[in-house]
């Protein structure tokens, strides 16, 4: 750090951060636990900011998340906006930093431990700031029906405040998603349909055995088009985002299953969506 | 908005309640005040229910995901709390540093401004000697404090605002003063991390370690998360630091051997670059419980002083003679506790008290403000009711 | 006339009604969408129909629409009943009646833009010769103005999110003060800086301020108080008096009678 934050204490600059070693783990465990993420149940709150127009509260197993919506508020560009702009911002907590590729806390400068274990962490765990935002812009900006709002901005704050290592960056960012989605139904902002996100693990079983499955990773709306076959309307699905990960398999494999896993995803995505729904539908 | 044409009288547009809010939230506030009831609709006295609990998020907290893991090796978060009071929730983690004794106190400019202010005391029947020693000693040897960080939510990103900066500050000299933590209790006994003869780990400790000469203290970090801003928060923002801080445990810390060993080797004409090279290292499973001074736990009220002013001005809904009622021209004050919303959040006579329950006061604070003067009963019945909410709340940490 | 089924509580992006053509016989009822409504051409079926759709999560409402023109045609498009408007209730606008408690949490109830045609509450923050600057406080409910009595029909005001005290700015023209005498209005006859008037959206503006207008007898100051801080009462059009010392301002007042 170059500069020093002289607007609060953050205590003496020659502070060395606490640094644990890792607890030699049991690897069966963490992948049974890994399977085991679709199935933990998930604690939704809505409307816990009241100060917010939107927000909610998701914590599944360690996980714990807080995503609030504002807005549509004035936007002080010098340029006319015919639509809202949207503003996105992750924060995770700054103790949490030993996940963190970049990191966002450049007002703290106290707790930088990556240094020390950075070194030995599981690509699949790291947590990607652009890779949240990018996600996160694309699916909201296709969501939100922008125009409605002339003029203004809305911002978006996700705030993780814990989570553990057993989960896996692709599931957290699809947990990030739900708390964000959830947070758009909830501030009654105009959004194009009920968006659902869901990690889906490669359907097929051959990969699954192995220790790297495959997942994939979808942010989802219905479209417009409408089929009273449930199979044939799994195909009228609008994407918002998509993200899979860099993954170790060959990738002929992949190319191939990735229609299916997409079609896995869709499914999944959608009873997710009548949970999360019915849910929302109760609060009224 | 409608008219009322049935008389001559001056009137001026009818607001719905939740417009007159917005136009004038001081009218909004008189009107309920005369009404007996505050736009929370509660008494003047009345404090609001506020949930204390810890939030379950420190490392040492017991893995929800029953992992196989006693704990959770992602976060250096040793102490956590979770506060809810009305629509405003604030969530407390505590983590720590390393910093060399003697270092600390040099290198901070801010502390030596502190160590000069002498604490103030009135009470010299209990703790004497403990008492003497904080007015006449150095008051940072003998007070440890913590780093507060305070992030209001409020839906913008930037700087900090002026009232993180101004609660941190406060948060920091409140503990320190108060003396809540012992500066002892901060002492690092730095193990050494060895392997025995049989290839097992060992730790050495004390004289068995003639290795470390420096002295280590934990540097305690608070960060506190307010969402939903409602009225002033200092209150809670002590009670989460407080809870938290009940809650955190310290981990013990050793010194890597290879890292000892490779400071022996640079000798001692580097010794500036070896203070950096240190590699203290904490046992990520071993921990010792955090002891605060029980009897230095406070509980803070903040109270807002409204005038009633006698001019019945606002008293109307439209209507009003020309010729103003003179009847009680008498100005009266009145105790607010709590504050919530903005009209009452806009009060700038305040007085912040800080209360063990039984008696004792770690801090008070009155804010003059404009107005007319803060007479003595009603900071009497201030000191009163914080002792009555101290006496209530902090049993519950 | 058959009642038209409809949900009474819909999701964001659920069908809430789809459009038919009138056909000869039937008794055409036009419904077009309103508050959180769009509609949408939706294919069902291999079928393409227009929808109304939901944009959030609430309740409809369905309305007789009424139109703003002063004249007499108003009267007969209402008579037939013929246009209703379908709007979603978000979840937060819940009306006060529905739960008879109050919110008086500083909370932001409804999410919107001021939108052209809107009647706003603003408060003025600086003046010039030439114009007024002011800042929207609220966008008022569009019914608000033929609402005969307030008092009986609360209902919770959209406020926008003033969380960081911003505020949509916008500004008044000196010619779109009031509707007569256009040019030869002095600002500081009509307006004061901290008078809250009511004033409606003329246009977007450009990038920094939305247009507004006070020309028409029901728009101006509704609120003010001279420079001791004591609250002001319009007298006529144009004059405010404060009760206590007799002294009066110049305002341009919303219909004072």
């Amino acid at each position: 750090m170059n500069t020093v934050d002289r607007r609060r204490r953050l205590g003496p600059s020659n502070a060395i951060p606490l640094s644990f070693p890792s607890v030699e783990s049991n690897s069966d465990i963490e992948n049974t636990s890994v399977s085991s993420f679709n199935e933990q149940k998930l604690f939704i709150q809505l409307s816990n900011i009241p100060t917010a127009t939107g927000s909610s509260f998701l914590q599944l197993g360690n996980n714990l998340l807080l995503a609030s919506v504002y807005g549509p508020r004035p936007s002080f560009k010098r340029t006319f906006n015919s639509k809202a702009v949207l503003k996105i911002t992750f924060h995770s907590s700054p103790f949490l930093s030993s996940r963190q590729t970049e990191s966002t806390f450049n007002n703290n400068n106290n707790n930088n431990n990556n240094n020390h274990l950075n070194s030995d962490i599981d690509p699949e765990y790291q947590i990607v700031n652009s890779v949240i935002l990018s996600t996160l812009e694309t699916a909201c900006s296709n969501l939100i029906l922008l125009d409605q709002y002339p003029k203004s901005s809305i911002d978006i704050f996700v705030n993780l405040i814990n989570t553990d290592k057993s989960t896996k960056f692709i599931e957290l960012l699809s947990l990030i998603h739900t708390a964000v989605n959830l947070a758009l139904i909830d501030s009654g902002i105009s959004v194009k349909n009920f968006p659902s996100s869901i990690v889906s693990s490669s359907s097929s079983s051959s990969s699954s055995s192995s220790s790297s499955s495959s997942q994939i990773f979808i942010n989802s709306i219905h479209s417009d088009i409408y089929d009273n076959d449930d199979e044939k309307d799994l195909q009228n699905e609008e994407l918002l985002t998509f993200y899979i990960p860099k993954s170790t398999n060959n990738n002929t494999n992949i190319k191939s299953t990735l229609k299916d896993s997409i079609d896995d995803a869709i499914k999944q995505s959608r009873a997710l969506r009548s949970e999360l729904s019915q849910f929302c539908y109760n609060k009224l | 908005m409608s008219q009322n044409i049935e008389n001559v009288q001056l009137k001026g547009v009818i607001f719905s309640p939740s417009e007159l809010a917005l136009v004038a939230p001081d009218i909004t506030l008189t009107k309920y005040i005369k009404a007996g009831y505050r736009p929370s609709l509660r008494r003047f006295n009345e404090f609001k229910p506020m949930i204390i609990s810890t939030a379950g998020i420190s490392r040492y907290d017991i893995s929800l995901l029953n992992d196989g893991k006693k704990i959770n090796e992602l976060t250096t978060v040793i102490g956590s709390s979770s506060i809810k009071c009305g629509g405003t929730s604030t969530i407390c983690t505590i983590s720590a540093g390393l910093v060399e004794d003697n270092f600390e106190a040099v290198n901070d400019y801010r502390m030596r401004l502190d160590a000069d202010i002498i604490v103030n005391n009135d009470d010299k029947n209990e703790e004497n000697e403990e008492i003497d020693n904080i007015l006449g000693g150095n008051l940072i040897n003998k007070n440890g404090c913590v780093y507060p960080v305070i992030e209001i939510a409020k839906g913008t990103t930037g700087p900090p605002g002026d009232e993180e900066i101004g609660l941190g500050e406060k948060l920091y000299e409140t503990i320190l003063h108060s003396g809540l933590i012992n500066r002892e209790e901060l002492k690092v006994d730095v193990g050494l991390k060895s392997i025995d003869e049989n290839g097992n780990e060992i730790i050495l400790r004390g004289d068995d370690v003639g290795v470390i000469k420096k002295k280590f203290s934990f540097v305690i970090y608070a960060r506190i998360q307010v969402f939903g801003k409602t009225g002033p928060l200092f209150d809670q923002c002590y009670a989460s630091l407080v809870k938290a801080l009940s809650d955190t445990k310290l981990p013990e810390v050793y010194l890597n051997e290879r890292e000892s060993n490779l400071r022996t080797k640079s000798g001692k004409r580097n010794a500036n670059i070896n203070i950096q090279s240190y590699d203290l290292v904490c046992d990520s499973v071993k921990y010792r419980k955090l002891k605060l001074r029980k009897d230095r736990i406070c509980w803070s009220s903040t109270f807002g002083i409204v005038d009633l002013s006698s001019l019945n001005k606002e008293d109307n809904e439209g209507d009003i003679d020309i010729i103003t009622e003179t009847e009680e021209d008498i100005e009266q004050s009145i105790l607010l506790t709590d504050l919530e919303g903005e009209a009452e959040n806009n009060l700038s006579k305040r007085i912040s008290v800080l209360s063990n329950g039984e008696g004792f006061f770690t801090s008070i604070t009155i804010e003059k403000g404009n107005g007319s003067r803060i007479t003595t009963d009603i900071i009497k019945q201030a000191l009163e009711l914080s002792q009555v909410r101290a006496k209530d709340m902090i049993p519950k940490f | 006339m058959s009642e038209i089924q409809y949900p009474e509580k819909v999701l964001p992006g659920q069908p809430i009604l789809p459009i038919y053509q009138p056909t000869d016989g039937s008794s055409s009822i036009k419904y077009i969408p309103g508050d959180n409504v769009r509609l949408e051409s939706i294919v069902f079926n291999n079928q393409t129909i227009p929808t109304l759709i939901s944009t959030t999560l609430g309740y409809v409402q369905i309305t007789d629409q009424v139109f703003e023109t002063e004249e007499d045609p108003s009267e007969e498009v209402k008579q037939q009943g013929n246009i209703k408007l379908v709007s979603v209730i978000a979840r937060k606008e819940k009306q006060y009646s529905d739960n008879n408690t109050l919110d008086f949490n500083c909370r932001s109830y409804k999410a919107v833009t001021p939108q052209v045609g809107d009647i706003v509450l603003a408060r003025v923050s600086k003046m010039t010769h030439q114009r007024v600057n002011v800042e929207i406080l609220s966008v008022l409910p569009k019914s608000e103005e033929h609402k005969v009595n307030v008092n009986d029909n609360l209902q919770l005001l959209n406020l926008l999110p003033t969380e960081t005290g911003e505020y949509f700015k916008a500004l008044i023209r000196s010619q779109d003060i009031r509707s007569t005498e256009r040019d030869s209005v002095k600002t500081w006859d009509c307006y004061q800086p901290g008078d809250i008037i009511r004033a409606t959206v003329l246009s977007l503006g450009d990038g920094a301020s939305f247009y507004l207008s006070t020309a028409r007898n029901d728009l101006g100051v509704v609120f003010a108080r001279n420079e001791e801080g004591q609250l002001l009462y319009p007298l006529d059009w144009e004059t405010m008096v404060d009760p206590s010392t007799g002294q009066v301002e110049k305002r341009k007042c919303a219909k004072p009678f």
